[in-house]
């Protein structure tokens, strides 16, 4: 399948709206952000799974057990309203990029569509979820945030936990943002011969 | 809807046809206007903006806040059955009938969870429901 393009100027835009939403939060540029925090300062409601407990108890019972991996997330429209429920039987750095991705797409107003076809199966807009992948995985570790954890020298797990994500999320930000290359040039810059940035 | 109140829904959905109308995305709105980019979310959510944001809109928009004030006590809407059932889903790409059928399970329950509960920025979730 042939790679999904981004719009031009798309990533750009992503890493100005995880500025903005850390600057009205009171956060700094490069802080961790909490997702949970970022939905209730975009007043989207999150369910979690597991409050469906004694209402579905055979459909939590499914999706919590043998089929976990087959649900993550869902927006659910109201008109134009979202509320998110989340699977939260997957470990908590799985979630937040679960809800991330969702709140993403809420940012940017991606339409709603019927999400299972009449066959049950899946509906899926290429475009939209690259995007939302995009958005929601920037809005977690922005560039800042990248070439912080580049600049300290973090080990792969301690960034990952500092920043409540995965290891391969976490690996694949460093990667696209370039931070290692950044600090080796900041340092070179300042220093001459200065050692190459650590790398975990 | 009451007599006299502002109809936040139809206010953002003539934003966002102008936004289409002239191709541009919310973020690009957010900026020519002058506003946050979380002030249209939570607008698409059914808040009211503050004064300072809805005056930034209209001038942005050439629409006028007058035209979103209702005249006459409104029937009261609806829940929109065809809605419910819209979704945007994150999961597996193929998916099992038991899990198709527990997810929409979900959907449903999330829906009639929340159909009922206003949207004038005080909102409070159904008894058992975290928010």
């Amino acid at each position: 399948m042939a790679k999904t393009r981004l719009r031009r100027g798309f990533k750009t835009e992503a890493e100005g709206y995880a500025l903005d939403f850390r600057n009205e939060l009171g956060l700094r540029d490069n802080a961790p952000l909490c997702p949970r925090r970022l939905a209730e300062h975009l007043e989207i409601p999150l369910v979690p799974l597991s409050s469906y407990r004694q209402e579905i108890p055979g459909a939590i019972s499914i999706l919590s057990g043998e089929e976990i991996s087959a649900f993550s997330a869902v927006t659910v429209f109201i008109r134009s309203r979202r509320i998110i429920a989340f699977n939260d039987f997957h470990h908590p750095n799985r979630q937040a990029s679960d809800i991330s991705h969702e709140l993403a797409h809420a940012i940017l107003g991606h339409p709603p569509t019927p999400p299972l076809s009449e066959a049950g199966c899946r509906n899926f807009d290429l475009v939209l979820e690259e995007e939302a992948n995009w958005l929601g995985q920037t809005l977690l570790i922005p560039r800042p945030a990248a070439i912080r954890v580049a600049r300290l020298g973090l080990s792969l797990t301690d960034a990952a936990n500092e920043y409540k994500v995965s290891e391969p999320l976490m690996r694949m930000r460093l990667h696209v943002t370039g931070a290692y290359l950044v600090v080796s040039r900041m340092q070179a810059r300042r220093g001459g011969m200065a050692l190459p940035a650590r790398r975990p | 809807m009451p007599k006299g109140a502002f109809d936040g829904a139809a206010f953002y959905a003539a934003l966002d046809a102008e936004r289409q109308s002239r191709k541009l995305t919310w973020k690009q709105v957010a900026r020519e206007a002058g506003i946050s980019a979380s002030t249209l979310t939570r607008m698409a959510q059914g808040k009211r903006p503050d004064v300072d944001s809805l005056a930034a809109l209209v001038n942005w928009s050439g629409l006028r806040a007058d035209d979103f004030v209702s005249r006459t006590e409104g029937a009261p809407e609806g829940p929109d059955i065809c809605t419910a059932i819209s979704a945007l889903l994150r999961a597996d790409a193929q998916l099992s009938p038991r899990a198709a059928q527990a997810i929409e399970q979900v959907i449903r329950a999330t829906y009639n969870a929340f159909k009922d509960t206003p949207n004038n920025g005080e909102d409070t979730a159904p008894e058992g429901i975290q928010n």
